[in-house]
């Protein structure tokens, strides 16, 4: 129990008007804030007992109001001894004296100390020993009570608009008021007179330079009634009142008064003071001056002003920069060259309807014509704004001057109107101009077609195209073709099977049909759909000349020349684009296209840097993934397409990835979207306009039990990687996690996989899989028809070929990473090949997901076999999507093989729930397992018994 | 056998009354003793009488009455309820109950109960219980009866020869009492007035030794151990003078007397006295030498001395000190407070002689206004010496039929009363006092008890909110996750109060203001969201 129950208190005022309460305890010692506050202010309600008084180290810092009410009335415990010290003591003193002085409303506005720059107060008669800290302290808490949000406060608020001369302070305030008048300006005394002198300023309705200062004597009962006077001090002596009431003649020294305010604010009104004359015509300069600072001032002195009713709503109006594009550029068509193109402008200064141009300007302010009149609308024109002006001129000149690509960036970023004029509102005076472009007729139709597709003028289906194109791949050409004419890179982001290929292959006859030849174009894509490629172009398009350069015999140096000599197109893989980049920079390509373009999204790449190097007329690109959401590619791709449209990649990352990322802002991400909508054209199969054919799809899941043999191995796989991760670094404990996920999961397919054995017993049977997927195949062939086998695992697809073979099923075909591209030709063209014999033409297609899940067409097959899960349903339906295409006549079956109770299991539980499925994942890489905490893992990879077979 | 004959009834209403008069002490010792094992032949008797025997410095024998347990009786010089008395209860109540529960029990703060035997000296009457267990050591001769004051002295000095050295080389306190009984081993066989003055002489001067050998070899410093030996032989004192019957009075002892008074008078002539030697002064005066002439003849001496203007300050002092005896004896209590309460370094201890002779002679109103001087000595005085006093004040209020007053008056002697005050408060819901008295001494808020704060709650809940608001800042002050968490059940509370009261505005406000306090605590700001009290 403490026996700390004497406190001897001590009172300070400190140099800012607060007051700080430190205390010691019987011992002397200092008693520490945070307990000198529940001492203190045990049952203080108002802060909350103590809780949030300022404090510092020594004790707490009260404001002069809360010290008012603790020194009067402490909110003390009763059971502790608090000994005030001297200095606390005459606190206590001096907060009566201060309380009953508030009580009984004997205070007044102390005049000193409004002069001095502060609002003050002082007591009405002063008590004899008044301490000098009493004024200060009587002023501070009127002070905080007035600007506190209760009832004093919006009265004193009200009181201020009522009588402004109360915002007046330190030097602003005449040097000539007397303490009298000033306590009748701000209304503490009454004033008696029974007028008020006003001041209107009047437009000269002829003139553009020339004003009216009207003065008038106003009736305070009746404020309609106004009475002009004469401003001359000698008029009025000489009895010229004949139309004001008799009764304010008495009052003739307040008007001279008022008078004699009213020069003092504007000593240029009587310019002579010899004459006694004050002048009552203005020019614009002064006017301008009345406006923008007398008016206020003398508001303040306590006279009223009247200001004609447009100036407030020029003193609103925000300036505005506009670049209007002048009237040739744009309008050639064709002529337009690409994004960077500079355009040319005339800049315009924008004030509500007015422009002005630069030189406009200029000659304006040097007639020092700060207010004009232009069309009868009043303008404010400053020195500040001028160079304002200037300042953003420089910024968007010669080096830096405006291209297309600007342009269109300010036009698409730029919000509705509507959103503006709410922008508008924003009283915050903008260092930087707004910036506006006006465009020209041309352009402005170029951006509308670009931002409504359907405006771009159809074309009709090439001659030279053999076959039929559906409507929304002709208009997909077109706009290829479109978006040629200005040299503005395109997106064909179409989904998977809806016939990209035709519609670049189109667009290639568009340009041979409508353009001289020039230089071949270039097709960069996977390896894997060179073949492809080939095959179409082929049969749509027999007479384009195409060259493949690939493999090893293909040409350098000037051979590579000659062979492209007079071809149409040329056609090369990703890596070659690298290695071969001295031949391929040499040429400036027809146009360049980018078949599944994501292969650089990796901006930093060599090959991706390789493809942007490269020269060429027009660029496309090529992809079926939903690139929109995926921020980072989006740039690396644009980047090749529009060169410097989306800035620098670290500038959009700061502006767009990150705070996207993070808050998934949706204006932002509308912003991005209008940025490259222009570009980018992406139809999905559920469109109502493309209106596809293709036949259902329908997916089942083969949910398998693993076999006893591969239960124990599984076991024992998890239990060797806990086992040896303890030990583990944590680069081995990644390598560990990854290599074990990999053992898991082709566990999972067959157990001779992780055994190593080359030609396995009894393969079907160790396998509930492989048994299953015999099972399937049998029904298939029964009824005739064809099916597609994807793994992961080369030696998976190994083994399965080998026992299908064995089975009987023959010829089976098996595409992966090292499948000589002849062979693949070959072989798809065999499996599409309805003539071929069926001795040759196999029923099973097993491909690696990896080599085969992209370009290839294999739509004879309706039945598609995942014998693996991969964590992205994405890169599995685009496997699917091999034979669920353009061309499938057949209702597709899926079946996707899962091992109960195991990782797979666990991998398509995830996909289902969609949840965790973050960037990473949809990424297709594994690494974030790796991450997971030993837990975690357990629960991810942990074999659920229930599902364990126990046949054997 | 005890499971038998007695009921655990009878054991727990026996514990009720040993709470309510032996001291917490004397129940620790007894429960060394029985822990120790050394009560043995633990029987009952005519029904009521639980007897036994304690093995300690002899083996005392021990009768606990159990219907009135003040009756009980020991052999032992003690002369109130002694530890063996306790032991032999402990022996009994373990048979029922846990005797450690009862032990922790008694060392919580408690009232005492108020008898006669509080105002007797702690031992019997006979100098045989003042000389431990030297005993019949002594050859017949060296000194007898006959002897005279002077002689005494005499012998003390040559007896002590070699003490002062022996206290310096080994436990000063042993070897002192050592000395001490073994000097009351003489006197044994005296006449009892005769033997009892000795006693008194030997005291004395074992007590002027004592301040001798703290004044040369120890620099002044009494060390807990010399001055409890020092309130010891001022407590035999009290005891001897206590039993001190000055009637028929015959010649020997007039002269012993005389001889007394001249030694005493003496003492004012010491160039510093200690407040023991001061007490022994007072005693003396007070019990033994009231002859009307010679405290007349001592207090106008003093009178000269204070008026002497060659007398130095410190001796003024002294005098002054000495000379307030004489005023109370002359009944002027108030002046002579004033120049003792003007020493702050004088323990409640000194004032409890006269404290109690007031209440001997059932002085209640005197008793009652010199605590009333005396409240902030008898708040802060330790548990034992504050228990005493107030057991006497309460009955002095009862005396004087102002029993009611009691709880409120409690107040006064705070901190010492707190408990107790705490309790009166509660009892009468007093809650906003009660929670007044918990925040002024920062009670810690886990010692408060829960049905407290529910009471409270049912009868006035507003008045939680500083006692909580309190303690949430303290929680935060010590900046830790579990105390966050803690803030947090709290704060939920505060809420639901608040929404009680119907001012779920100004918890929106304080929430808000606190958050924005404490907004650089990161692990702060997570509990509130994760208690969702986030703003």
């Amino acid at each position: 129990m403490s026996t700390g129950t004497i406190l001897k208190l001590n009172a300070a005022q400190l140099t800012d008007g607060t007051f700080l309460i430190s205390a010691t305890d019987s011992h002397h010692l200092a008693v520490a804030s945070e307990e000198l506050a529940s001492f203190l202010f045990a049952w203080d309600e108002q802060s909350f007992y103590g809780t949030f008084l300022a404090r510092n180290e020594e004790g707490l810092l009260l404001s002069p109001r809360e010290a008012l009410s603790f020194f009067i009335d402490p909110p003390w415990l009763r059971h502790v001894l608090y000994e005030p010290s001297e200095s606390f003591a005459a606190c206590q003193n001096t907060a009566l004296l201060i309380q009953q002085c508030l009580e009984s409303a004997s205070f007044l506005p102390d005049f000193a100390a409004w002069k001095a720059g502060y609002p003050g107060w002082r007591f009405a008669d002063e008590p004899p020993e008044l301490p000098d800290s009493a004024r200060r302290w009587l002023s501070a808490v009127i002070e905080e009570m007035t600007a506190n949000r209760s009832e004093v406060g919006r009265a004193w608020e009200q009181l201020q608009i009522e009588y402004p001369a109360l915002t007046v302070t330190g030097e602003e305030l005449s040097p000539h008021l007397q303490e009298q008048e000033w306590l009748q300006s701000i209304g503490w005394l009454p004033d008696l007179t029974p007028f008020r002198t006003c001041l209107q300023l009047l437009e000269d309705p002829e003139g553009e330079n020339d004003w009216t200062l009207q003065f008038r004597l106003q009736d305070r009962e009746h404020p309609d009634r106004l009475y002009p006077i004469e401003p001359s001090p000698l008029f009025h002596k000489n009895g010229g009142f004949e139309e004001i009431p008799v009764a304010w003649q008495a009052y003739s020294d307040r008007i001279d008064r008022d008078l004699a305010t009213c020069v003092e604010v504007m000593p240029w009104l009587m310019p002579d003071e010899a004459s006694g004359r004050i002048r009552t015509r203005l020019d614009n300069e002064h006017a301008w001056l009345f406006l923008t600072t007398s008016s206020l001032q003398l508001v303040q002195a306590g006279i009223h002003v009247f200001l004609p009713a447009w100036w407030e709503q020029v003193r609103r109006t925000k300036p505005r920069l506009k670049a209007k594009i002048k009237s040739q550029a744009g309008s050639s068509g064709p002529s337009f060259l690409g994004i960077s193109q500079l355009m040319d402008f005339e800049w315009k200064l924008a004030l509500g309807d007015v422009e002005i141009s630069e030189a406009e300007f200029a000659q304006l302010l040097k007639q020092k014509q700060r207010l004009l009149k232009i069309r009868g609308q009043w303008v404010q024109l400053t020195p500040d704004l001028f160079l304002q002006m200037q300042d953003a001129l420089k910024k968007n000149r010669g080096k830096n001057a405006l291209t297309l690509r600007d342009v269109m960036n300010i036009h698409l970023r730029a919000l509705p109107k509507e959103e503006d004029g709410f922008l508008a509102e924003d009283d915050e005076p903008q260092q930087q101009l707004a910036l506006e472009v006006e465009l020209n007729r041309p352009l402005q139709q170029l951006f509308t077609q670009l931002q409504q597709t359907q405006k771009i003028p159809l074309l009709a289906q090439p001659q030279a195209f053999h076959g039929t194109l559906r409507n929304y791949q002709l208009a997909g050409s077109s706009w290829l073709w479109f978006l040629r004419k200005y040299r503005l890179g395109a997106c064909l982001a179409d989904d998977m099977g809806l016939g990209k290929t035709v519609q670049f292959i189109t667009y290639l006859l568009y340009v041979k049909d409508n353009e001289e030849q020039s230089t071949p174009s270039l097709l960069i894509c996977p390896t894997s759909v060179i073949g492809n490629w080939q095959k179409e172009l082929e049969r749509f398009a027999p007479s384009l000349k195409v060259v493949i350069h690939y493999g090893n015999h293909r040409k350098r140096d000037e051979a590579f020349l000659s062979e492209i000599e007079g071809a149409d197109l040329v056609i090369t893989s990703y890596a070659l684009s690298h290695l071969d980049e001295q031949e391929l920079s040499r040429v400036h390509w027809n146009a360049i296209c980018l078949d599944e373009a994501q292969n650089i999204k990796n901006a930093y790449t060599k090959q991706a840097s390789a493809v942007r190097d490269l020269r060429a007329n027009h660029r496309i690109a090529l992809t079926g993934t939903p690139i929109e959401n995926r921020l980072s590619e989006l740039w690396s791709i644009f980047d090749f397409l529009n060169p410097g449209y989306l800035g620098g990649l670290s500038e959009f990352t700061q502006r767009f990835v990150q705070p996207i990322e993070r808050d998934q802002d949706k204006t932002l991400i509308a912003q991005v979207q209008r940025l490259i909508q222009p570009f980018l054209l992406r139809r999905v199969k559920t469109d109502p306009s493309i209106q596809l054919d293709l036949p259902e799809k329908s997916e089942r899941k083969e949910f398998v039990p693993l076999t006893a043999e591969q239960g124990a191995l599984y076991e024992t796989a998890i239990q060797d990687m806990f086992a040896r991760m303890e030990r583990a670094s944590t680069m081995e404990r990644r390598g560990l996690i990854l290599t074990t996920l990999t053992r898991l999961k082709q566990l999972c397919d067959h157990p001779a996989l992780i055994l190593g054995e080359i030609q396995a017993q009894d393969e079907v049977g160790r396998s509930h899989k492989l048994e299953r997927l015999l099972e399937l195949i049998e029904d298939i062939r029964q009824k005739g028809e064809r099916c597609l086998v994807f793994t992961q695992y080369i030696e998976m697809g190994n083994m399965l070929r080998r026992v299908l073979i064995r089975e009987g099923y023959g010829p089976v075909f098996f595409l992966n990473g090292s499948t000589k591209k002849e062979m693949r030709d070959e072989m798809i063209s065999r499996f599409q090949d309805p003539s071929e014999d069926v001795e040759n033409r196999a029923t099973v297609f097993i491909l690696s997901l990896r080599a085969g899940g992209t370009g290839l067409n294999l739509t004879e097959a309706n039945h598609v076999i995942h014998f693996d899960r991969w964590w992205n349903p994405a890169v599995e339906n685009q496997a699917t999507d091999r034979a669920h295409r353009i061309g499938q006549k057949r209702n597709v079956q899926v079946y996707k093989f899962i091992s109960l109770g195991t990782i797979e299991e666990r991998i398509d539980e995830m996909i289902e729930r969609k949840q965790s499925l973050s960037q990473q994942i949809v990424g297709g890489s594994e690494s974030w397992i790796t991450e997971l905490s030993n837990a975690e893992l357990r629960e991810l990879f942990a074999l659920r018994h229930e599902w364990m077979d126990t046949r054997r | 056998m005890l499971q038998r004959e007695l009921t655990r009834d009878q054991a727990i209403q026996t514990g009720e009354q040993i709470l309510e008069v032996l001291e917490g002490q004397i129940l620790e010792r007894g429960y060394t003793y029985f822990s120790n094992g050394v009560v043995f032949n633990t029987r009952v008797e005519d029904e009521i009488l639980l007897k036994s025997d304690v093995q300690g410095t002899q083996v005392y024998h021990v009768s606990l009455n159990m219907q009135n347990v003040q009756e009980s009786t020991c052999t032992c010089p003690y002369s109130r309820l002694c530890k063996h008395i306790a032991a032999t209860f402990f022996q009994m109540y373990s048979v029922f109950e846990n005797p450690r529960h009862f032990l922790a029990r008694s060392q919580q703060p408690r009232t005492l109960k108020y008898s006669a035997a509080l105002l007797v000296p702690p031992f019997k009457k006979g100098i045989q219980y003042l000389t431990g267990s030297h005993t019949d050591t002594w050859r017949d001769g060296q000194l007898d009866a006959s002897a005279s004051v002077a002689e005494w002295w005499r012998f003390f000095e040559s007896w002590t020869r070699n003490l002062p050295s022996a206290m310096e080389s080994f436990r000063a306190s042993s070897e002192l009492f050592s000395s001490y009984e073994n000097l009351l081993g003489i006197a044994v066989s005296w006449p009892p007035r005769r033997a009892s003055l000795f006693a008194v002489h030997a005291t004395l001067f074992h007590l002027n030794l004592l301040q001798e050998f703290v004044l040369t070899k120890r620099h002044s410093h009494w060390s807990q151990e010399l001055s409890q030996s020092a309130e010891r032989l001022l407590s035999n004192l009290e005891g001897l003078l206590y039993y001190w019957d000055p009637s028929h009075l015959d010649e020997d002892d007039q002269k012993a007397l005389n001889e007394t008074k001249q030694l005493l008078s003496e003492w004012k002539n010491k160039e510093y006295l200690s407040v023991f030697e001061m007490l022994a002064y007072q005693l003396l005066w007070w019990n033994l030498l009231q002859a009307p002439a010679w405290v007349q003849e001592e207090s106008e001496e003093l009178d000269l001395r204070i008026a002497d203007p060659a007398t130095t300050p410190a001796q003024l002092e002294t005098y002054r000190m000495l000379k307030a005896l004489f005023l109370v004896m002359d009944g002027k209590d108030q002046d002579a407070l004033e120049i003792w309460l003007a020493n702050q370094q004088l323990p409640l201890a000194f004032y409890l002689p006269l404290l109690k002779s007031f209440a001997r002679g059932q002085e209640w109103e005197r008793f009652l206004e010199w605590t009333h001087r005396l409240e902030r000595l008898i708040g802060t005085a330790d548990q034992a010496h504050y228990r005493f006093v107030t057991a006497i004040w309460r009955e002095a209020m009862k005396q004087l039929g102002r029993e009611q007053e009691c709880g409120t008056r409690l107040k006064a002697f705070l901190p010492g009363s707190f408990a107790e005050y705490a309790a009166f408060l509660f009892e009468h819901q007093h809650y906003r006092e009660w929670l007044d008295l918990q925040l002024s001494y920062r009670i810690p808020f886990p010692e408060i008890q829960a049905w407290n704060i529910k009471a409270i709650e049912e009868s006035n809940p507003p008045l939680l909110l500083p006692l909580f608001l309190s303690e949430v800042n303290r929680l935060i002050d010590e900046r830790n996750r579990p105390a966050y968490k803690e803030a947090i059940k709290l704060l939920k509370k505060v809420r639901s109060l608040y929404s009680k009261l119907n001012q779920e505005l100004r918890w929106e406000s304080y929430l808000e203001l606190l958050s924005a306090k404490h907004n650089r605590l990161r692990a702060f700001q997570e509990e509130l969201r994760r208690g969702n009290l986030n703003v």
